[in-house]
């Protein structure tokens, strides 16, 4: 059964197949919210809220649609309300981020493969950075779709991918 | 245009989301720029790298879970629903009573102050 069978399926009454719902995009929803909270324990927190927000919002989404782009931006504004709820994210604005702040201890890195430095040094750069490169490399997103996404201009997304990637560069350098 | 200035904008290049000008701009300045050219390497390899990141799975139980959540919160609508007055319309009311009794309080300062004689003003005035 196509995504949009099931949802017809389960507007019609059948609750039991929102569990396949949940069993078929589990993997990518926690994917996507670990890439932006770095942290197992708030990225099932937040992949769970990501699908209560689905079920209530099923009656609203047109079946006609594709669901996977639906999705995808229930999942990403969820991540910033949560970021935005702690207070790591209180506007997506150029602010200047500390250069020297939660910067990669090469002694953890020791032994660990090419794509877990990767994710260590992702982990340690600030929430605003992760995101769009998150949403550029890992969702593959133009530019206007994640200024559409975090609903910011689209000069902001070039600073923030610029700066971003200037910073994942120089992290990645140090260490490796 | 200098190194400088071309920096962020070789991103939005490597990206293939320059503008055709900026294009044109940045390759022209390209060709005879050896360290705006390692700035593209640089940029390119990084992202290889960023592509290829670790993926996650859902930990085990995950649907399980969820479907329970979903269940409780359920619920718990449901006995908000029917303890009858809803909380959202309390709060509402509440907000609004509040900010009713501040004007009206606030209101206060725009009158005299006790020691102010109505009737002296009015002499004065009259004088």
């Amino acid at each position: 059964m196509t995504d949009n069978e099931l949802i017809e399926g389960f507007l019609w009454g059948d609750e039991e197949l929102f569990e396949k719902i949940i069993d078929n995009h589990k993997d990518y929803v926690y994917n996507l919210c670990y890439s932006f909270v770095k942290n197992r324990e708030d990225a099932r927190d937040v992949s769970q809220q990501v699908f209560v927000k689905i079920y209530t919002g099923l009656r609203d989404f047109d079946t006609a649609r594709p669901f996977r782009p639906w999705l995808r931006r229930v999942a990403v504004n969820t991540c910033i309300d949560f970021f935005r709820e702690r207070g790591d994210l209180e506007d997506l604005s150029l602010d200047d981020v500390h250069e020297a702040a939660g910067a990669v201890n090469p002694s953890v890195l020791k032994g660990l493969v090419a794509k877990d430095i990767v994710d260590k040094v992702l982990t340690s750069m600030p929430v605003q950075y992760r995101m769009v490169l998150s949403l550029r490399h890992i969702e593959e997103m133009s530019y206007s779709e994640i200024a559409e996404s975090l609903d910011i201009p689209i000069g902001t997304v070039k600073t923030l991918i610029y700066r971003a990637r200037e910073m994942f560069i120089k992290r990645h350098e140090r260490i490796v | 245009m200098n190194c400088k200035d071309i920096k962020e904008a070789l991103h939005a290049y490597c990206d293939g989301e320059a503008s055709s000008l900026e294009k044109k701009i940045i390759e022209e300045h390209l060709l005879p720029c050896a360290s705006c050219q390692e700035e593209v390497a640089k940029i390119k390899a990084s992202l290889s790298l960023l592509k290829v990141q670790v993926a996650q799975s859902a930990p085990q139980g995950f649907t399980k879970e969820t479907m329970l959540l979903i269940k409780e919160r359920q619920e718990y609508r449901e006995e908000r629903e029917e303890e009858g007055i809803p909380v959202d319309f309390v709060l509402s009311s509440m907000f609004f009573f509040a900010r009713g009794l501040w004007r009206g309080v606030s209101f206060l300062k725009y009158l005299p102050h006790p020691s102010y004689s109505f009737r002296r003003r009015k002499l004065y005035l009259s004088w």
